[in-house]
């Protein structure tokens, strides 16, 4: 299946202009900002999650329809072997 | 939902890839800061990140060749003052050692000034290093990477790269962004980023597990989202609203139709997806 890009965004914004609540077609999770590398491009402050994974759970089966992203970042989401197995359960969660 | 997922890929080995491709992960996207481990590891900022990385995208092109459809694979080449003139020597390794990634990407560094590209740095790159980049790109057989390439750099040359966005970006409208540091849950990822630098400027719909306020999307966007968002959105929001602009039927078409660029294909489909549904509004609402 092919992601969803601006063309929906701007339907999106066409249903909200007529009223109906658009859905949410890209979901970002970033669950903490914990990272191996110091890269130019990144200041981020360090910090780990606060976030359970059955609020992430929540949070993708609320808004998450069928053919939006579910896009993952961080920091390093693959940081060690436990932020890994994290990443699998938001990932078999959004499947 | 279709599963994507940015990682430096330092901890990637067959038996993870397996793992993550068994969970559905359906696109991989990873930084490309320079060609050799000289200069990916000083803005990488740690020593073997590049042997680390491009270990991990053998094994991914690997795991391509022997079933190309299974995922999706994008570098990412980020670009600054210091490495920009490394742009096609990127493009060669990318090119002749990972053949199999499906798309490359451009990601110019736009929240912090001191990497900025100045202005006799754009004049150099577009007299000498695009020319050499656009062989490359095409002998690479990466057409789409030129095409977005040009949009980033030469797309809005009167405002510059780093200028004003014509409008707004419409992305609030229909993202959202989970931050687990916070617990906070931001109208897109830019506003995240932004909230790492100015937290008290920063708008967010809410706090994880509490009902969001969505009419904070009413009243974006702030003056920041034109610092936020760069070249990228400037092609986004001009797509976007000559989409909205299609679908609101306003007589444009023949405007559109008549520029000369890939993006029309979207375009025109969507009008053409328009007309075919307009008599049907209610079916256009489903």
């Amino acid at each position: 299946m092919k992601p969803l890009g601006s063309d929906s965004t701007a339907i999106a914004f066409l249903r909200q202009q007529h009223g109906f609540t658009p859905e949410k077609d890209f979901i970002g999770v970033r669950p903490d900002t914990l990272c191996n590398y110091k890269c130019v491009s990144c200041k981020q402050v360090s910090g780990s999650c606060q976030v359970s994974d059955e609020a992430h759970r929540e949070l993708l089966e609320e808004h998450g329809q069928s053919r939006a992203i579910c896009s993952i970042s961080g920091g390093e989401p693959l940081l060690t072997p436990s932020h890994f197995d994290r990443v699998l359960r938001i990932l078999r969660v959004a499947k | 939902m279709f599963s994507a997922l940015f990682s430096n890929c330092h901890i990637l080995d067959e038996k993870r890839i397996e793992l993550l491709l068994e969970a559905d992960l359906q696109r991989l996207t990873t930084a490309l800061y320079g060609p050799t481990p000289e200069t990916h590891d000083i803005w990488r900022g740690k020593p073997g990140s590049f042997d680390a990385q491009t270990s991990a995208l053998d094994l991914l092109c690997r795991r391509k060749k022997e079933s190309p459809g299974d995922f999706e694979l994008i570098v990412s080449i980020v670009i600054f003052r210091a490495n920009f003139h490394l742009l096609p020597e990127m493009v060669d390794l990318i090119g002749q050692r990972f053949p199999e990634i499906d798309r490359l990407e451009f990601f110019p560094i736009k929240e912090y000034e001191e990497h900025f590209l100045r202005t006799e740095d754009l004049e150099k790159l577009r007299l000498e290093i695009m020319p050499v980049l656009r062989q490359k790109l095409l002998a690479h057989n990466f057409p789409s990477a030129w095409r977005s390439f040009q949009e980033i750099f030469r797309g809005e040359a009167e405002h510059g790269i780093y200028g004003q966005l014509p409008e707004r970006c419409y992305s609030c409208v229909s993202s959202l962004y989970v931050s687990g540091r916070e617990g906070l849950i931001y109208p897109c990822g830019h506003m995240a980023d932004y909230a790492e630098r100015h937290p008290e400027e920063a708008v967010s719909l809410g706090r994880v597990g509490e009902s969001l306020d969505m009419s904070v999307v009413d009243r974006l966007p702030l003056p920041q989202c034109e610092v936020l968002c760069g070249p990228v959105l400037k092609t986004h929001n001009r797509r976007a609203e000559k989409a909205v602009g299609i679908l609101q039927a306003l007589p444009a078409i023949e405007e559109v139709i008549a520029l000369p660029s890939h993006k029309n294909r979207l375009t025109t489909a969507l009008h053409e997806a328009y007309v075919t549904l307009r008599g049907t509004d209610q079916q256009f609402r489903q």
